[in-house]
């Protein structure tokens, strides 16, 4: 056998290739290849080359005849070299393949000895023959053949030590800014994040489907020593948000093939535009699934991604054991499983013959959806209002209240509707990520297709999956529910960035010379592209800016202060009671109030015929059917008067949301006597005289001048009114509204009916007004004006101080 | 490499079938709608809201329909599009104050409604009540 030597370009072992007698080109399988000189023989790369190996010249394929000075090329199955791997040098095809070529007449290899892998990859040529060898042995010894593997470019890539730096790094910036705009406590803006604020600290149960995993885990963070109860629950957002992030840019950079250039550039601005999109943000800031639930589907996806690389069955248990603890975070995790299914068949089909891997998912899968076998414990604790009329109890209602709930919301729009329906995912889209990365992200699918075509079929499979399922669900705010297909898509702009920035260096070492202007170039516009990752951080701020949000915290905890000794409050019930359920679950506040709808209190008319009656709700709303308030049976309202006490304050925030009207930041009393409302004469304290609109404000009474931030101060407002239809009023602070009202609390047409005339006379009202906690120390003008108008007079000024912290009087408020 | 190739063919195919709903999802939507400009966002307009305070009190949603079938609502809001949940109880009136059905509204037409998140899990909004306002808005003094 002929053995030319040959020298290698890069290496300092040169490596002998001989020809086979048959003529095959270069090394062929099974053939040992020998260095000449010192050094390790290339035991590794004969393993390697055991495996079947794709030939390819341009369109040659393997067992052609190769002619004299034709080139070959051949590709390993085997990538994983030592870390870390140095983008800079542009020959190095990364961790995926090792590559040599050849030259018909004499084998000219490029990286074809250990000693050329070890100098691109920056390791012992000791190290990498031993890594291969260990790595081969552990292939062979697992049975996992290369066959499956060597038809594509190749597996994942395992994360670098500086990758998993830098995803620490964006994890990091991404918890900073979720925590410096994180909502202090309980949340005005949130539908049901309130009741998830309360569930884990008393391990409860949740509305439906009853997410274990959260309580769980919110249990945990409840147990850290900040803040308060809430606060501890949104920084869990916070934080399993961030890591979320961190772990997209991991996912990213496994699947990114080490051939495109600016790859971790490209997943860095994939993770950071997606971090600040205007609702993971939202969702990061606040005590909801959404965020939580990211975080374990990517999880989920790198205990995928490394079960394909080690092919090891208590890898694959983990996946599936981390699969069915994400349940507990969304049930909707589910809608995931055909994908794993088809990737994990695409990347091992044996797996079904593999008695001893079906039982390790299963196992897996198994003990991490028992989770739900909780629920089925906790029958006892469920709030009534949130029963959707069937009790976990069994079986049939376990199901009930998991996989079966909600089910008017699925699929509830024809066939005809779905085009729309689409688009609006698609506007969602735009709206999240950007326009230019709808764009982008395409070309990332064909990227990805090239590229990684089983991880293609992964990942598209778990999007159209999911997307198909929520553009046919009604909800009323649909965008949280599309968060993980906003997640998928971003591994699409990842690899659209990748192929951009590869083009552009492409470009770029063209037409400019090589070595340094090349580097710069590249430094450039990597800097470029990261300064503009940053974009939707500036751009989404403000919105996502709950810091402020202190209204409902702030006005509770007044309530609790004002409320004389036994008195009863009526509630809004279900999720929105927890306003005030908070207080009295978590923190056991004022026990001698009764509150009726409190999850487990067992209302009776009897409980509220001797006490003083006070309610969140107004009047309008307790006379209406229970849909959302439910007052004892026998509890005669309908000729009661609603006299308001405390009106809770808005900040920029909680004024943002168009959920409700606000009236439940209202406390008011319900009395069978009419209120004092018209006085004969007014004699306020501040005279004013100012006509605003079809009123006139007389005068006003108000007291203290000095209040503590989030405290309250005493308002008397004298009106003269031309009728019962009076305009709404806003209070503010600095001509910054805090609270509007209509005159007389809408008690004037009632008061008007039936006590007398208020045309012409003058309209008291008397009430408390929070002051919003966020309010700085110092000297403020209280203002009042019509609603809407830009005219405002000056009540008063009013000195605000802030002795204590917002957090120890809220805590004090539940004592 | 030859399942490799399958692969490729198979996933252009859905990548193919992927561009295709989304451009004719798009077409279908822009045929409707036109393109004068967000029809998925609305700037909230004043309207007659003053009427409609004095009588029903100020509204929980307001926007410009998008799709009205029997038992939703698509609106174009400021918060960008929500749907609206509608049942046997729920009124609609048009700008006189008549009685009318959710069948009656039309494509952008300017609407206020009243209602309230569900209980439950607050993710559904219940419309109690729906209230056409004339096209053209009258500004708020």
């Amino acid at each position: 056998m002929e053995t030319p030597p040959v020298t290698d370009a890069l290496g300092d072992l040169p490596l002998v290739l001989p020809r086979t007698p048959a003529g095959r080109p270069g090394p062929s399988c099974g053939q040992e290849i020998k260095t000449a000189g010192a050094g390790p023989r290339l035991m590794g790369f004969e393993k390697v080359l055991r495996c079947p190996t794709s030939l390819r010249r341009g369109k040659r394929r393997r067992g052609e005849p190769r002619d004299s000075g034709e080139r070959w090329q051949s590709r390993s199955c085997f990538w994983t070299c030592a870390p870390p791997f140095e983008e800079s040098r542009p020959a190095c095809f990364g961790p995926t393949a090792a590559v040599y070529r050849g030259i018909g007449g004499g084998v000219k290899p490029q990286y074809s000895s250990v000693s050329a892998l070890a100098g691109l990859c920056g390791g012992a040529p000791e190290t990498v023959y031993a890594r291969l060898t260990r790595l081969q042995k552990r292939r062979n010894t697992q049975g996992a053949e290369c066959s499956a593997m060597d038809t594509e470019t190749g597996l994942s890539t395992r994360p670098a030590r500086l990758d998993l730096g830098v995803a620490g790094g964006i994890s990091l910036i991404s918890w900073l800014a979720y925590l410096a705009t994180l909502t202090p406590s309980l949340s005005f803006v949130s539908p049901d994040g309130n009741e998830l604020a309360t569930i884990p600290a008393i391990l409860g149960l949740a509305h439906p489907p009853g997410y274990p995993l959260y309580t769980w885990l919110g249990k945990l963070f409840t147990l850290i020593p900040v803040g308060d109860v809430a606060y501890r629950v949104n920084l869990m957002s916070a934080t399993l948000g961030a890591l979320a992030i961190g772990g997209l840019y991991l996912i990213i950079i496994q699947l990114l093939p080490a051939g495109l250039a600016g790859r971790r550039v490209a997943a860095a601005l994939a993770a950071l535009i997606f971090a600040f999109g205007p609702t993971v943000w939202s969702q990061a800031v606040i005590a909801e699934v959404y965020a939580p639930n990211l975080a374990f589907f990517a999880l989920t996806l790198l205990c995928l991604l490394h079960w394909e690389r080690t092919r090891r069955d208590r890898h694959f248990f983990v996946f599936a054991l981390v699969f069915g603890l994400s349940l507990g975070m969304h049930l909707s995790d589910l809608g995931f499983a055909p994908a794993f299914a088809v990737f994990i068949l695409l990347t091992d089909w044996r797996v079904l013959r593999r008695p001893k891997w079906c039982l390790a998912g299963l196992a897996g899968f198994g003990l991490g959806a028992a989770q739900y076998l909780w629920i089925r414990l906790q029958t006892h604790r469920v709030d009534p209002q949130l029963l959707l009329g069937n009790i976990p109890d069994g079986l049939t209602g376990l199901y009930a209240y998991t996989l079966g709930a909600f089910s008017q919301l699925k699929f509830a729009f024809p066939a005809s509707a779905l085009p729309e329906r689409l688009v609006v995912y698609l506007y969602l889209l735009r709206q999240e990520l950007g326009r230019l990365a709808i764009f982008v992200g395409v070309g990332g699918l064909v990227s990805l297709l090239l590229r990684r075509p089983r991880h293609y079929f992964l990942l598209v499979g778990m999007y159209v999956v999911h997307v198909w399922f929520f553009i046919q669900y009604k909800v009323f705010d649909l965008e949280v529910f599309f968060l993980p297909a906003h997640f998928i898509w971003a591994v699409f702009v990842a690899f659209g960035a990748a192929e951009v920035l590869t083009a552009a260096r492409k470009l770029a070492v063209r037409w400019m010379p090589a070595g340094r202007t090349s580097a710069v170039v590249h430094g450039a516009l990597a800097t470029l592209v990261l300064i503009s990752a940053f974009t939707p951080l500036l751009r989404n701020w403000g919105q996502a800016d709950h810091s402020d949000d202190v209204a409902i915290n702030d006005f509770y905890a007044n309530v609790w202060e004002m409320l004389p000794q036994s008195a009863g409050l009526l509630t809004r019930s279900g999720v929105f009671g927890y306003d005030a359920f908070y207080w009295r679950l978590a923190y056991g506040t004022r026990p001698d109030v009764y509150l009726p709808v409190t999850p487990g209190a067992k209302a009776a008319p009897a409980d509220l015929q001797e006490q003083s009656v006070y309610s969140t709700v107004g009047l309008e709303a307790l006379q209406r059917a229970a849909s959302r308030t439910l007052r004892p049976a026998g509890l005669m309202i309908r000729d009661s008067w609603m006299t308001s006490l405390l009106v809770g304050a808005r900040t920029a925030s909680s004024a943002s949301t168009t959920w409700a009207a606000g009236d439940h930041l209202t406390l008011y009393r319900l009395d069978s006597d009419a209120p004092s409302l018209v006085v004969d004469r007014a004699s306020p304290s501040i005279t004013i005289e100012q006509p605003l609109g079809d009123v006139t404000l007389v005068g006003a009474d108000v007291s203290p001048q000095t209040v503590e931030s989030g405290g309250r101060i005493h308002l008397v407002l004298y009106w003269r009114v031309a009728g019962a239809q009076a305009p709404t009023v806003s209070v503010g602070v600095d001509s910054i509204p805090l609270e509007r009202h209509e005159i007389g609390f809408g008690n004037l047409v009632r008061y008007e009916a039936e006590i007398g005339p208020v045309a012409g006379r003058v309209v008291m009202e008397n009430y408390w007004l929070v002051i919003p906690s966020t309010l700085a120390e110092g000297e403020h003008s209280l203002t009042i004006g019509i609603r809407d108008a830009k005219e405002t007079v000056e009540l008063t000024r009013m000195t605000v101080t802030d002795e204590q912290g917002r957090y120890e009087r809220w805590l004090n408020a539940t004592g | 490499m030859a399942q490799r190739h399958w692969l490729t063919a198979i996933g252009a195919v859905i990548l193919v079938g992927m561009l295709v709903c989304g451009a004719f999802s798009l077409g279908v939507y822009y045929g409707k709608q036109g393109f004068s400009g967000d029809t998925l966002r609305t700037t909230p307009e004043a309207g007659p809201l003053v009427r409609l305070r004095d009588e029903f009190g100020q509204p929980d949603l307001r926007g410009r329909v998008r799709r009205a079938v029997p038992g939703v609502l698509d609106l174009a809001t400021s918060e960008g599009p929500r749907s609206v949940e509608v049942n046997t109880e729920t009124r609609f009136l048009d700008e006189s104050g008549a009685t009318m059905n959710v069948a009656d509204f039309r494509s952008g037409d300017l609407v206020a409604v009243y209602g309230e998140l569900n209980t439950v899990a607050g993710r559904v909004f219940i419309a109690r009540l729906v209230v056409r306002l004339p096209p053209r808005a009258t500004v708020q003094p």
